[in-house]
């Protein structure tokens, strides 16, 4: 780095090496922490429950369905019909042996659309299902 | 060295920009009750258990709860409610078509804080089959 001279002749230095130190464990932090959503989660505002619990089972494959506050299914970014939904259930209940539905419900959404999601899980024989939620307090 | 601690600075503002990504999601595990009502047979008179079923009715902004059909004044008052409740307890969380998703997911939050785990969903909504008592 650079080295000021003062006015009396002294040098004054800018130590960056702990300045480095310090960046690269905020970033390495910020990695670690990173979440990146699947294309159209960022539409979805999850309502706030403190009581939302963390996903323990990893062998359970847990299918996500976004259900937008216009009432529309996403599921890996792509919007689907009921019927289209019904479908893909079913098929991905065939191939795993144990799957858990995720409920992404928009918090303005209308009930109705991730009531009918629920009716669908059913019909599909899915019948483990979770609602997510923000871990905050309301 | 310039140019990786610029490179390093980018990353830093990056992350710092998008840091709200990673806001903690959850999962409230639920239970969905079969056909157009909850079923009641399979509740046995005796068991002190209680069944308590909480319906949702929202008109344009306004909210309304009822507690078995009776109706209450606010969320608070179905929150006092629910915590009367024994752990045992089953709550069955009817909510109508139009309601605002939050309000059920606050609803079942309140159940899970007050102990009660047992929370089920109809599938259809028990609202259909009789209008509760105003």
């Amino acid at each position: 780095m650079k080295r000021a001279r003062s006015e009396r002749g002294r040098s004054i230095s800018f130590k960056v090496t702990a300045m480095i130190d310090m960046t690269f464990l905020l970033i390495t932090f910020f990695i670690m922490s990173i979440r990146f959503g699947q294309q159209g989660e960022e539409k979805i505002t999850l309502p706030n429950a403190d009581q939302a619990k963390d996903v323990t089972d990893e062998r359970v494959e847990l299918i996500t369905v976004n259900v937008a506050k216009d009432g529309t299914y996403l599921v890996n970014g792509a919007a689907r019909t009921a019927t289209e939904l019904l479908r893909y259930l079913e098929a991905r209940k065939e191939e795993a042996d144990k799957i858990e539905l995720v409920v992404r419900g928009d918090r303005a959404t209308e009930f109705n659309a991730v009531q009918r999601v629920m009716r669908l899980s059913a019909e599909a024989g899915v019948t483990d299902l979770s609602l997510a939620a923000l871990q905050l307090a309301e | 060295m310039a140019p990786l601690i610029d490179a390093v600075f980018l990353l830093l503002t990056y992350f710092l920009f998008t840091i709200s990504l990673a806001t903690i999601e959850g999962l409230l595990p639920s239970e969905l009750a079969m056909g157009d009502s909850f079923d009641r047979q399979q509740i046995d008179l005796e068991d002190p258990r209680r069944e308590v079923v909480v319906r949702i009715v929202q008109t344009g902004a306004h909210v309304q709860y009822f507690v078995d059909d009776w109706p209450t004044s606010s969320y608070e008052d179905v929150a006092r409610h629910l915590a009367s409740l024994e752990s045992d307890s089953t709550v069955v969380l009817d909510a109508g078509k139009t309601v605002a998703y939050e309000h059920v997911i606050r609803v079942y939050n309140r159940c899970l804080q007050v102990g009660v785990e047992r929370v089920v969903f109809p599938l259809s909504s028990l609202s259909d089959a009789g209008a509760p008592r105003s």
